[in-house]
């Protein structure tokens, strides 16, 4: 895989300060945000945690020696999810959206039907991980993206639910 | 998921729960696959340290998760060939449904139209046809009555003819006036009466 190319701000110590003036630190958030995106997408990193991003090459800059602190890190991470391109899981980690469910499920509908697969049962596993799905960008999707994506398709009567013998959700019939 | 359930149906959760299956024994193969390989790097770091016994050690676990694999690429086929034939079962079963309705619609589409049917039919056209004729040949009967219409006008025409024929007679004599003298004049006055009085003899045994 390519390696990711940070844009030059990534090299300016004090973005990894949080600044005083109000209006420098918005735009310091609105960075890191389009920062984070393009850098989950490129790596396919679907999840984010507090406690163990901060080690990532993405938070910490050797070469200038800087990192973005835990609490300057969650105030990024409650940025991203006002702007709709994260969600907390739970109290410590965000799914990260760098494409909405929405898009997502419009894109997994295109491919159903692109793929002749209408009418067909998918298991959750097989739409993330499945041979089928191996070129495409939702490959490897993390399973709660998934499911909330699925919800759409549901709720646009495109999917329908089923479960397992054990009664947990375990796939789809698409329509 | 209630109003969902109409839509599912018990082949659907068949096919669900062998994916299912499917599913565990991929995951369970790329588990092996990480295994094969951190088994292999041990033997190579073993022998790296001179570890000959720990390195054949490595193998012998290698070779066994290899035999492993084998096992589940073996149930992996028979899983995805019954889950491929229940799915191609599913397609010949609406195949053999969509023939029995043509066959519904065939029989229905037949009982309307039933031999007494077409027999009627075939006498109603026959006898159209039949009235048809007698209105031709009805027609040709008044052709009869056109071609005497005609005969009486050639002979009204004839009869136009003849009187335009009389007064072109009239017309001579006009001209002849102004030219004699008062005594010629009187001559040729008597001399055209006397015509005038030939004329109408002529039309008279016409």
């Amino acid at each position: 895989m390519e390696e990711f190319k940070f844009p030059a701000i990534h090299d300016f110590p004090p973005f990894y300060t949080k600044q005083v003036n109000e209006q420098t630190w918005k735009s310091q958030l609105a960075n890191w945000d389009g920062l984070i995106l393009s850098y989950c997408r490129h790596y396919k990193i679907w999840s984010l945690d507090t406690g163990s991003a901060g080690d990532q090459e993405l938070f910490t800059n050797r070469k200038i020696n800087r990192r973005l602190k835990p609490d300057a890190l969650k105030d990024v991470f409650s940025y991203m999810v006002k702007q709709g391109h994260a969600e907390w899981l739970d109290s410590t980690t965000v799914l990260v959206y760098f494409k909405t469910p929405q898009e997502w499920a419009n894109e997994i509908s295109q491919w159903i039907t692109d793929s002749g697969q209408n009418g067909s049962v998918l298991t959750l596993y097989e739409l993330a991980h499945g041979d089928l799905a191996a070129n495409k960008e939702f490959y490897g999707m993390h399973d709660a993206i998934l499911k909330k994506t699925l919800d759409i398709l549901v709720a646009q009567n495109k999917a329908v639910w089923m479960k397992s013998n054990d009664g947990k959700i375990a796939g789809v019939k698409m329509l | 998921m209630g109003n969902g359930g109409s839509k599912v149906t018990n082949e659907d959760k068949a096919i669900l729960d062998l994916k299912i299956q499917r599913d565990k024994i991929q995951q369970y193969q790329k588990r092996i696959l990480v295994v094969l390989e951190r088994e292999h790097e041990v033997a190579r770091e073993c022998l790296a340290k001179g570890d000959k016994r720990r390195a054949l050690l490595a193998l012998r676990k290698r070779k066994y998760q290899e035999q492993l694999l084998a096992k589940t690429d073996k149930q992996l086929e028979n899983l995805e060939e019954l889950t491929r034939n229940i799915e191609f079962a599913l397609v010949q079963k609406d195949v053999i449904y969509g023939l029995q309705q043509g066959n519904e619609v065939l029989k229905t589409i037949n009982k309307e139209m039933s031999l007494d049917k077409v027999e009627r039919i075939m006498d109603e056209s026959a006898e159209a046809v039949a009235y048809q004729n007698e209105v031709s040949e009805m027609l040709a009967g008044q052709i009869t009555n056109s071609e005497e219409a005609e005969v009486q006008e050639e002979l009204e025409a004839l009869e136009r003819q003849e009187l335009e024929k009389q007064a072109n007679f009239p017309k001579v004599p006009t001209q002849k006036l102004p030219e004699p003298e008062r005594k010629e004049q009187d001559e040729e006055e008597e001399a055209e009466q006397h015509e005038e009085q030939e004329e109408p003899a002529t039309p008279l045994p016409a």
